[in-house]
């Protein structure tokens, strides 16, 4: 285990942003944090890295870690070059040839000013810089924000890759196609709690979607014109004899999310 | 980190260096012009000078090389601009790193005791060779021209000038810290700086507050000298203790 977060909690004055949550980061696991805007997924990341304090619980990191913050904010009066050897510098087991090779093949000009980056060639530089370090945990919030399809799958390819090298990763991301695509195992977060966790194909697996007209016991996920209401339910709790559809990831995220439980 | 520490606050360095030092070159091309002056001021009614502070005495000792530049340089230009050096070298030093949230790449990648020193320390040594450099710059220019200067004089002055700088660098560096962005800070130290000055210069038994009186006239006295730098000590404690602690 490379990360451990148990019942960690974090207010903003009397407002739980973090709220008693918990989770673990196996060595060469990679592990998704999703959630609605405001679920709580940076100021976890932020308590982890030690950016913002915790109000109470525990993390124990179990080895060296990188970040990769939202805002992808560098010194935009700085050269490309001059960045580099900041990190050179400042990095953890930074690898300078590695950065240089990744800046090289997205074409990043290394005399070019920062300011003067798009904000994809900024995600670009700072990625590179971050993917360059050798730690054991990479912590990134919201990697492929602003990258084109092309580059997406590039950086989530080469993400894949740390983990065979026995890196792990915890990561937060909105695009749900991209946390099916690298993720191990994920938790959905809601209004600063854990709402569902566990390993993806276990988690596809557990639920299924049921039309009915009668109330059942689960999420409801929508209404059909018909008035029939399509709900998310845990196969097991699914009454015999009643037609279950299998549920996507994307269905079983947004019923959950959207939290219209109907408990019979 | 000092080359990016040093890149960071370059402009803002040699602006006021140089600014500094034209004005202390504009000083010494001046001097010539003293008799002018002070046979100009001999036309003026003597009770308005004197309200102002201007007596006889004072107007033919300017022609004085010695007299002159400690006054007018030591006791007047520089004297004047060593706060505002302090603060302008100080306020951007954290809130331009939060205000642009550059804080968290280098947060996550040194502690905050080594970053902490590193931001506070870097500036304050080029602020205080800088002030080392214009503060002694008249020693070599009378050496040259061949006059008179009273170098003890003006390394009680230097002292005092580094104690003023440290004391209104550390206390801009604390608003520094506890802001989100680099306006606030500015005009929290010059708003102190303003209002420490008016109160002590009004309020007798608060005179302690007016560190321009304490700068301007060179007075290395113990106890303004001691509690100037334990303010400054203090407020440096309480910049550590807040970055320490603050989120980001």
């Amino acid at each position: 285990m490379i990360l451990r977060v148990k019942d960690l909690k974090k207010f903003y004055g009397v407002k739980a942003a973090v709220d008693g949550i918990g989770f673990e980061v196996e060595k060469g696991e990679i592990f998704a944090i999703l959630g609605p805007n405001g679920a709580g997924k940076t100021t976890t990341l932020k308590c982890i890295t030690g950016l913002r304090k915790k109000d109470s619980g525990e993390i124990e990191l179990n080895g060296t870690f990188t970040y990769l913050p939202e805002e992808k904010k560098l010194y935009p009066h700085l050269r490309v070059k001059e960045i580099v050897d900041l990190f050179e510098k400042i990095g953890k087991n930074f690898n300078e040839k590695n950065c240089l090779e990744i800046l090289e093949r997205y074409r990043i000009d290394l005399n070019e000013k920062v300011t003067n980056l798009s904000h994809g060639m900024r995600t670009i530089l700072y990625l590179s810089l971050v993917l360059s370090e050798n730690v054991d945990l990479y912590i990134l919030d919201e990697p492929t924000w602003g990258l084109d399809p092309i580059v997406r799958n590039e950086i989530l390819d080469h993400i894949r890759s740390l983990t065979f090298e026995g890196k792990s990763v915890l990561y937060t991301s909105h695009v749900l196609a991209e946390v099916e695509k690298i993720a191990d195992r994920v938790a959905i977060m809601k209004e600063g709690k854990i709402i569902l966790t566990g390993n993806l194909d276990d988690i596809k697996s557990s639920y299924g979607l049921v039309v009915s007209k009668k109330d059942l016991n689960g999420y409801l996920l929508k209404t059909l014109k018909s008035g029939e209401k399509v709900y998310l339910v845990e196969k097991e709790e699914i009454p015999e004899g009643v037609e279950i559809e299998d549920a996507t990831f994307e269905d079983i995220f947004e019923a959950i999310v959207r939290g219209e439980r109907n408990d019979r | 980190m000092i080359a990016k520490e040093f890149k960071d606050m370059k402009v803002r360095f040699f602006v006021m260096f140089f600014l500094l030092f034209g004005t202390f070159v504009l000083l010494v091309v001046m001097k010539d012009y003293t008799p002018t002056l002070a046979e100009m001021l001999k036309n003026v009614p003597e009770g308005f000078l004197e309200k102002l502070g201007v007596t006889e005495d004072f107007i033919n000792k300017l022609s004085e090389w010695n007299f002159y530049i400690i006054t007018q340089w030591y006791g007047k230009n520089l004297g004047q601009f060593v706060p505002i050096f302090a603060i302008i070298m100080a306020f951007p030093v954290f809130a331009r790193e939060i205000e642009n949230e550059t804080i968290e790449l280098l947060l996550v990648r040194m502690s905050r005791r080594k970053l902490f020193n590193v931001k506070f320390f870097t500036p304050l040594v080029f602020t205080f060779l800088a002030l080392t450099v214009l503060a002694l710059v008249p020693i070599p220019v009378s050496w040259i021209i061949g006059e008179k200067l009273d170098t003890g004089l003006v390394f009680k002055y230097l002292l005092v000038e580094m104690i003023t700088t440290y004391l209104w660098f550390s206390i801009t560096v604390f608003f520094s810290v506890i802001s989100s962005d680099q306006v606030k800070p500015l005009i929290a130290s010059i708003a102190t700086l303003a209002g420490t000055t008016v109160l002590g210069g009004f309020v007798k038994t608060l005179s302690t507050l007016n560190t321009y009186s304490y700068v301007l006239k060179g007075d290395l006295t113990l106890w303004p000298s001691l509690i100037y730098t334990l303010s400054g000590v203090v407020f440096t404690y309480l910049s550590r203790r807040s970055f320490k602690t603050r989120d980001f």
